[in-house]
């Protein structure tokens, strides 16, 4: 017989919870792995383009958090600091190619930008050239708020920045890029 | 500028123009049991197990690379290349995969709120539900993002006490499409077991749901074949070989009413020796044509599981669904702009005091001017970025402009510090103007260096084509649904000539189609138009047949033959269209406050027979003493009018009449679909509107040769009573 070693939360439990419960009893993790698992991957999906590397940056991503969790205090979002993991391991990924490559290789090319390649729509040439213009801030802050579904809160700590403040820079986006779209078609 | 409520609406477009796979269930359930079995490692032994895990992950991998090499690629290819189907809701298997499926579907109600399981289907590689849930009160709900409702983690349990748990999936609250890692073969029950509904708050919903389910082996599945596309036969040796077209297509699903095609843009097939070194396509899809040339609607399929993953580095997978009304062959045609670096590499630095203590936030305008390889750029100001986070890296943020349109973006670095993150935006922009961030793990101050190299440029613009025919195509131009007109009768009177005539079709999922009055016309042999209109057969005693038409010509003075084109027609389908309206999860309440109010609804097609239609978005509306709504769908141009009726949703409430009704025209504004429904009686959701025909566009044309100009091909004189 299989024993089960997952107690699934019976409600809306709190990450703090989950934290606590995780950090006395190891095998708890998975309740947090259980929760953040899809956004997460999503994430680095949408960060790497494609399904290998982004299971392999997945995995890299919880098994670090639950090395590092012992250590972890309870300030702010877990998920912010899940994702912080999780920046830090792309960045990780991206690093090597920097120093090994010449520079006209090491550039990330922006026709591979991951974020880029998952726009699919009827409007996709437009949207996908608009989002390609975007700063590298601003498609961090779509693939947070839409890859990986984030509160303005947690984006804010993820980004260092206050929610009013990703709040404002969201909606501003939003709109420019809705007029991008809209002056195309006129 | 734009108003709140439409970048709502662009914010929804945008969050569902990203389509990014959820993780493979058995990606998903193999880490699992990592942290799980690293949970039972002692702390120290961690890293060494880890390492000997990722050994043995890697001696797998070389293994399938070293049988590769040893039996050869072609013929790995041909080992798993197989037929397959697609089956909604669950996605592309291969053919006569063993499969399972719901018994039937489970409901349970509590407090009035109804969970039914509608759906299952189980392969050996994963477990598909889907669930309804009714009756949810909207003050279940959390309204504050800062204060979260409940995430449910849905999970399996098996007779063994085996908690399967959800690796995936999503969808409407009203309706949630969940997968879960595969069921042994041998267990045919087991619970569902939510332990909460989705973004409800603690106490305002019944929690811990479990319904038992049961599954049989899958036999009378809705499976749409899965055709595979040939590649182009190789040349004959010492044939020089032809550039390989990038745009290639793969796969073509049969819906019945529609095709999904799926392919994919290969960026090392796109460039050749003409292009600078060091070129990729900025590529995207341009138009779909048929041998006409005219362009056929096409829009992306919303079930994410309709997009092949890449074949190869730099693959950018594509899918698109059309009707199945245009002429063969189709065309796609894609555009890309070549991006190549500039010759020379050329650097610039310039220096920059960054100050003992540079803060988050802090500014410096700079307004230098540089030239690379060229090209004249203005680095305007940098800003510091960055927080106190321990994990978190800072950095800069570099602020450029330029006029010049050709630019499309260059690299900063500082010397002597390595980057760890960040990246560029992009220049070529309308503004002329972008960013770039980098990003240290202690960041540099004092006297910097800053160095701008890697100019990358706007080069040619090419198109590529590849062009499609269904197996079953028919040379020539099919009519829509097969619909033609004939000429039965001619009836000459002192008031004018009359034409009866008839339409009929070939399709079996329509019943009738009529010509439209206004556009019915009747040109000469001189191109000149011939006055007509719509009569009765009670005019020349006559009682017309359900698809026949009469019109009469005024007078007999035009130069036969006569030319009779018909550009509408209205059909009335065998099977009435459906549309299911429940806005209760979004907090549809039907008050006077609602009203004007726009939801997005499902994009799933609707099952109009050979036409897309997409409904988008819904508004509450009020005409009168008449409520309803007003349902705007992305539609194939085709498709002129779609008129719904209540089917159910609303109600008398003690008055015995009431009045519903429904019209159909294109937006003038958005050019989509328009489609209004409404109603005297009470609305009660959800609303099933129905609709049992439509109006689509064409050309239908049949000629009379009128006895003057062919008396041998003349029609037959109708026999007067």
């Amino acid at each position: 017989m299989t024993e089960t070693t997952t107690s699934l939360p019976a409600g809306p439990v709190d990450d703090t919870d989950l934290v606590s419960e995780a950090q006395r009893d190891p095998s708890k993790f998975t309740a947090l792995y259980d929760r953040y698992l899809r956004p997460i991957y999503r994430y680095l999906y949408s960060r790497v383009g494609n399904a290998s590397d982004a299971e392999d940056l997945t995995a890299q991503t919880f098994l670090s958090a639950f090395e590092a969790l012992p250590r972890y205090r309870h300030q702010g979002h877990f998920s912010a600091w899940l994702f912080t993991i999780a920046r830090n391991r792309v960045r990780d990924h991206y690093r090597p190619r920097t120093v090994e490559m010449p520079l006209n290789e090491s550039q990330p090319n922006p026709a591979d930008d991951p974020l880029v390649q998952v726009v699919r729509s009827d409007q996709l040439a437009h949207m996908a050239k608009a989002i390609r213009s975007l700063s590298e801030g601003e498609k961090e802050l779509i693939r947070l708020r839409f890859a990986a579904e984030l509160s303005f809160s947690e984006i804010g700590e993820c980004l260092g920045k206050r929610e009013e403040a990703v709040k404002k820079s969201f909606y501003r986006l939003m709109t420019r890029l809705q007029r991008q779209l809209e002056e195309r078609h006129e | 500028m734009s108003d709140p409520a439409s970048v709502l609406q662009f914010e929804v477009l945008l969050s569902h123009s990203l389509v990014i796979p959820e993780p493979d269930p058995g990606f998903a359930q193999t880490l699992r049991s990592r942290l799980s079995a690293q949970a039972a490692v002692p702390a120290a032994r961690r890293s060494k197990a880890r390492r000997m895990v990722w050994a043995l992950v890697l001696g797998l991998v070389l293994l399938i690379a070293l049988t590769v090499w040893i039996i050869g690629p072609q013929r790995v290819a041909a080992e798993v290349q197989k037929l397959f189907e697609y089956i909604p809701g669950f996605g592309i298997v291969e053919q006569n995969a063993p499969l399972r499926a719901l018994e039937k579907p489970v409901s349970q109600t509590r407090d009035g709120i109804t969970l039914t399981i509608t759906q299952a289907f189980l392969s050996p590689e994963k477990t598909v539900v889907t669930y309804t849930l009714e009756g949810v009160p909207w003050s279940a709900y959390s309204h504050n993002e800062a204060v979260p409702g409940c995430i449910p983690g849905a999970a399996l349990r098996l007779p063994d006490g085996t908690l399967l748990p959800l690796i995936g999936g999503g969808g409407p609250p009203t309706q949630v499409t969940v997968d879960f890692p595969p069921i042994p073969a041998k267990v045919d029950s087991f619970t569902f077991v939510l332990p909460c509904i989705q973004d409800t708050l603690p106490g305002l919903a019944p929690e811990n749901w479990e319904l038992p389910l049961r599954v049989v082996p899958a036999a009378a599945l809705t499976a749409m074949p899965v055709f595979e596309v040939s590649p182009s036969p190789q040349p004959q040796q010492n044939t020089p070989l032809p550039p390989k077209n990038p745009l290639v297509l793969l796969q073509v699903i049969d819906t019945g009413n529609s095709y999904v095609l799926l392919g994919e843009f290969r960026q090392a097939d796109a460039s050749d020796a003409s292009v600078p070194s060091g070129s990729w396509w900025s590529a995207g899809l341009e138009k779909i044509t048929d041998a006409s040339g005219q362009a056929v609607f096409n829009t992306v399929p919303y079930d994410p599981t309709l997009l092949l993953p890449p074949s190869e580095p730099g693959a950018e997978p594509w899918s698109y669904q059309i009707g199945k009304t245009f002429t063969p062959p189709l065309t796609i045609t894609y555009r890309g702009q070549d991006i190549y670096p500039a010759v020379p590499n050329a650097t610039a630095a310039i220096d920059f005091d960054a100050g003992p203590s540079p803060q988050p936030g802090q500014e410096w305008v700079l307004n230098q001017d540089f030239v690379l390889a060229g090209h004249a750029i203005r680095l305007t100001s940098i800003q510091a970025v960055g927080n106190t986070g321990g994990l978190r890296n800072t950095g800069y943020e570099f602020s450029f402009e330029s006029s010049d349109p050709s630019i499309y973006d260059l690299s900063v670095a500082i010397s002597g510090y390595t980057v760890v993150g960040g990246g560029g935006g992009y220049g070529g922009t309308p503004s002329g103007q972008w960013q770039t961030e980098l990003d240290y793990t202690v960041q540099p101050k004092g006297k910097l260096e800053v160095v701008l190299s890697g100019l990358t440029l706007y080069g040619e613009t090419r198109t590529w084509q590849l062009q499609w025919s269904p197996a079953t195509a028919e040379p020539g131009s099919p009519s829509l649904y097969g619909i033609s007109m004939g000429i039965d009768r001619i009836l000459s009177t002192a008031a004018g000539t009359y034409l009866l005539g008839h339409t009929s079709w070939t399709d079996s999922r329509i019943v009738a189609a009529t010509t439209v009055a206004g556009s019915f016309t009747a040109t000469d042999s001189q191109g000149q138009a011939v006055p007509l209109e719509p009569a009765n057969g009670q005019d020349v005693g006559l009682t017309l047949g359900p698809n026949q038409w009469l019109y009469r010509i005024a007078g007999n003075s035009f130069a036969a033959p006569l030319t009779l084109r018909a550009t509408q027609m209205q059909v009335t389908f065998k099977q009435p269209v459906q549309l299911t309206l429940d806005l209760r999860p979004y907090g549809f309440d039907g008050s006077d406050a609602q009203l004007g109010l726009t939801w997005k609804i499902g994009l799933n097609p609707l099952e109009v027979p050979g036409l897309i239609a997409v409904p988008h978005w819904i508004t509450y509306i009020r005409s009168g003493d008449l409520r309803g709504f007003d349902i705007l769908m992305e539609a194939d141009p085709a498709l002129l009018a779609l008129p719904f009726s209540i089917a159910s949703g609303t109600n008398s409430q003690g008055t015995p009449v009431f009045q519903s009704g429904g019209a159909s025209t294109r937006d003038p504004a958005s050019g989509q679909l328009l489609s209004t429904v409404l109603t005297k009686g009470n609305i009660t959701l959800p609303m099933v509107l129905s609709a049992s025909g439509e109006t689509v566009s064409g050309s239908w044309v049949t000629i009379w040769a009128s006895p003057a100009a062919s008396p041998t091909a003349s029609p037959t004189q109708a026999t007067q009573p």
